[in-house]
């Protein structure tokens, strides 16, 4: 009865409320990453989850400050010493307090994700049920912010106490965030980061938590939920202070548990990105689909690169997350291809997924996905279309961009086509070396001085 | 001089505007290596939401009931949290090496502050603050895709010639002054 009330006349379903129309708002008004490769949140449920954990570090001083303006009804409506004279103990109303906050800000957390769940459903992306963890930890967290806010809020009922709580979460969530983020900011990584619920961009949609950031995450938020509601409840300064004991405890042990590097956070998920073998062709469970379009043109297309020495012998599908400033990985006996990254592979027909896997003659560019370099791309271009004997466009990102500027690479073609077969073989095997070692401009291996 | 002292005092000015300097001393400090729009913008939201927690009297119907020009102390209420603010923020960032353009400074800060009036306004002084911290929280993580949208809402970064992130604050600001110093905090 009680709880019921505190539903309907308490600041919980305003909570909720704000959690889910700031996080739609910001999905569906704004065009982001979270709408494009390589990880667009309708692609893969795991995705959902990382964004909407990348949403909390806005949406959790949201749920820390509502439970800081809630905390403070009590003696703002000038009640306390009522209440006091009440037989029950004090924790019997913190409960009821605690529970319609704590339920309603993480119904409307579990909303947005609901919207996500219908946005895959609607798009045809992978389900499965890896998103638990990322979505358990998100709730937990939610509930531990408003609960600590209720404490804070119920010790220090002074006007200030909401929007210093409330600033000063927002602060600490983006200087963690900036320190899980990676590359994009100068913050170097700290475990510390972790404190805060708030996860970097995908940047990879078949990626998911490390099991040492679910653990670690999990102990830390229960036990700041845990102090949050017993320093709410309790009465005494003596069981305020035992009631620090539990996050304590949480930060003592999640601290070690968290992953030493920023290259432990995220983990390839065990069930999207589990590989599916067809012969020498392996795709991701994700794009299952892939496979059978593969299967002519792949093993066409391995069968033109065999008369190469060392040969690459097998086609798999790229796992890794996206890396803007590092170059894909090579490795000479198999050929990557990036589904995550190139819309128009994903998509592709038989001939574009044969020229995806000659290009560069089975070898991926040199440079970072986002510098393009017209002797790179060209190269590649050029030593697939030995293979084919026609020149085209790679379907690989980047590609309408060198199509623009097309001329320099089609006379190369013209100078290399008049070559000799022999001389032809010989600059394809030198480009394989020089894309192997990256060292060398590849487009002057083929044809020296074309481009200047 | 007695009425001025009593309405700070009503109004949480001395607690609002200790909460003010050490906002935006503290978030000066922990970003003056890196200072640049994204710490202006912070330092600047902190110090007017915790300003604008006195943007509504104890008892509005009391305050009613006094003949006096309730609308010329109510701007001159804003103006001196917006002046404060800002002043606080051009005053710290010349104690470092790095300098952000006044013009941002004082777009921005007129902008949050009539984020926080139109809060006050409508849900009453003590939730003065959600609006321009919740506004501001967003903003950092917009994408620049070109587009008015994305402009608009991440107008308090945008460069200081920018004519779409300038009329947004401008509006925010005039509409905010406008309807608190007519009609007042919420009852």
């Amino acid at each position: 009865m009680i709880l019921r009330i505190e539903l309907r006349r308490s600041i919980a379903p305003w909570a909720g409320l704000a959690l889910l129309v700031v996080a739609l708002g910001f999905l569906f008004l704004l065009s982001g990453p979270w709408w494009k490769v390589p990880a667009p949140w309708t692609a893969h449920t795991t995705t959902t989850a990382l964004w909407l954990r990348f949403l909390l570090v806005f949406l959790w001083p949201i749920a820390v400050g509502a439970g800081a303006i809630q905390g403070m009804r009590d003696s703002r409506s000038g009640m306390v010493e009522l209440l006091a004279t009440t037989s029950r103990p004090g924790w019997h109303r913190a409960v009821r307090l605690a529970g319609a906050v704590g339920a309603l800000s993480a119904l409307g957390f579990l909303l947005v994700f609901g919207v996500g769940l219908v946005e895959v459903l609607g798009h045809g992306g992978f389900v499965s049920a890896r998103f638990l963890p990322v979505v358990l930890v998100g709730l937990l967290a939610v509930v531990a912010g408003s609960w600590v806010g209720l404490a804070v809020g119920r010790l220090l009922p002074h006007p200030l106490t909401a929007p210093a709580l409330a600033v000063l979460t927002l602060v600490v969530s983006i200087l963690a965030w900036t320190s899980l983020e990676g590359a994009a900011l100068s913050m170097p990584y700290s475990r510390f980061g972790l404190l805060a619920p708030a996860l970097g961009q995908p940047r990879g949609a078949l990626v998911t938590t490390a099991g040492s950031v679910d653990l670690g995450q999990t102990v830390w938020f229960a036990g700041l939920a845990v102090t949050g509601f017993l320093v709410l409840a309790a009465n005494s300064a003596r069981a305020r202070l035992l009631g620090l004991l539990p996050v304590v405890a949480g930060a003592a042990i999640a601290l070690p548990v968290f992953p030493a590097s920023a290259g432990g956070l995220l983990v390839p998920d065990g069930v999207a990105a589990q590989k599916v073998c067809d012969g020498p062709i392996c795709v991701s469970r994700a794009h299952e689909d892939r496979l059978a379009a593969l299967g002519v043109p792949g093993r066409e297309a391995l069968a033109m690169l065999a008369k190469l020495p060392g040969a690459p012998t097998r086609i798999e599908e790229q796992l890794a997350p996206d890396s803007f400033t590092t170059a894909p990985a090579r490795d000479p006996g198999v050929v990557h291809l990036d589904f995550q990254r190139d819309e128009d592979l994903l998509t592709g027909d038989a001939t574009e997924l044969r020229l995806a896997v000659l290009a560069g003659a089975g070898l991926p560019s040199c440079l970072p996905p986002s510098r393009g370099d017209v002797a790179d791309v060209g190269a590649r271009m050029i030593a697939a279309a030995y293979f084919t004997g026609e020149l085209k466009l790679l379907p690989e990102y980047g590609a309408k961009w060198v199509g623009r500027q097309s001329g320099p690479i089609e006379g190369a073609w013209a100078k290399f086509r008049s070559l000799p077969p022999e001389v032809q073989f010989d600059r394809v095997v030198a480009l394989r070396q020089t894309l192997l070692t990256c060292q060398g401009d590849p487009l002057d291996t083929l044809v020296p001085g074309a481009v200047r | 001089m007695r009425w001025a002292a009593l309405y700070a005092r009503s109004r949480q000015v001395p607690a609002a505007f200790t909460a003010l300097l050490a906002a935006t001393a503290g978030v000066w400090f922990l970003a003056r290596d890196s200072w640049s729009s994204i710490p202006v913008m912070l330092t600047l939201t902190a110090g007017i939401a915790v300003a604008a927690i006195g943007l509504s009297g104890q008892d509005p119907d009391l305050d009613r009931t006094a003949a006096l020009p309730w609308p010329v102390r109510r701007f001159a209420h804003l103006a001196l949290i917006g002046l404060a603010a800002g002043g606080a923020v051009l005053a710290v960032q010349e104690l470092g090496t790095l300098t952000v353009d006044i013009s941002i400074i004082l777009r921005d800060a007129a902008g949050l502050l009539g984020l926080a009036v139109l809060a006050a306004t409508v849900a009453g002084g003590q939730f003065g603050w959600t609006l321009p911290l919740l506004w501001a929280a967003i903003t950092p993580f917009v994408h620049d895709d070109g587009s008015t949208t994305s402009h608009i809402v991440a107008w308090m970064l945008q460069p200081s010639g920018s004519a779409t992130a300038t009329w947004t604050a401008l509006t925010l600001a005039v509409a905010g002054t406008a309807t608190y110093t007519a009609g007042g905090g919420r009852r």
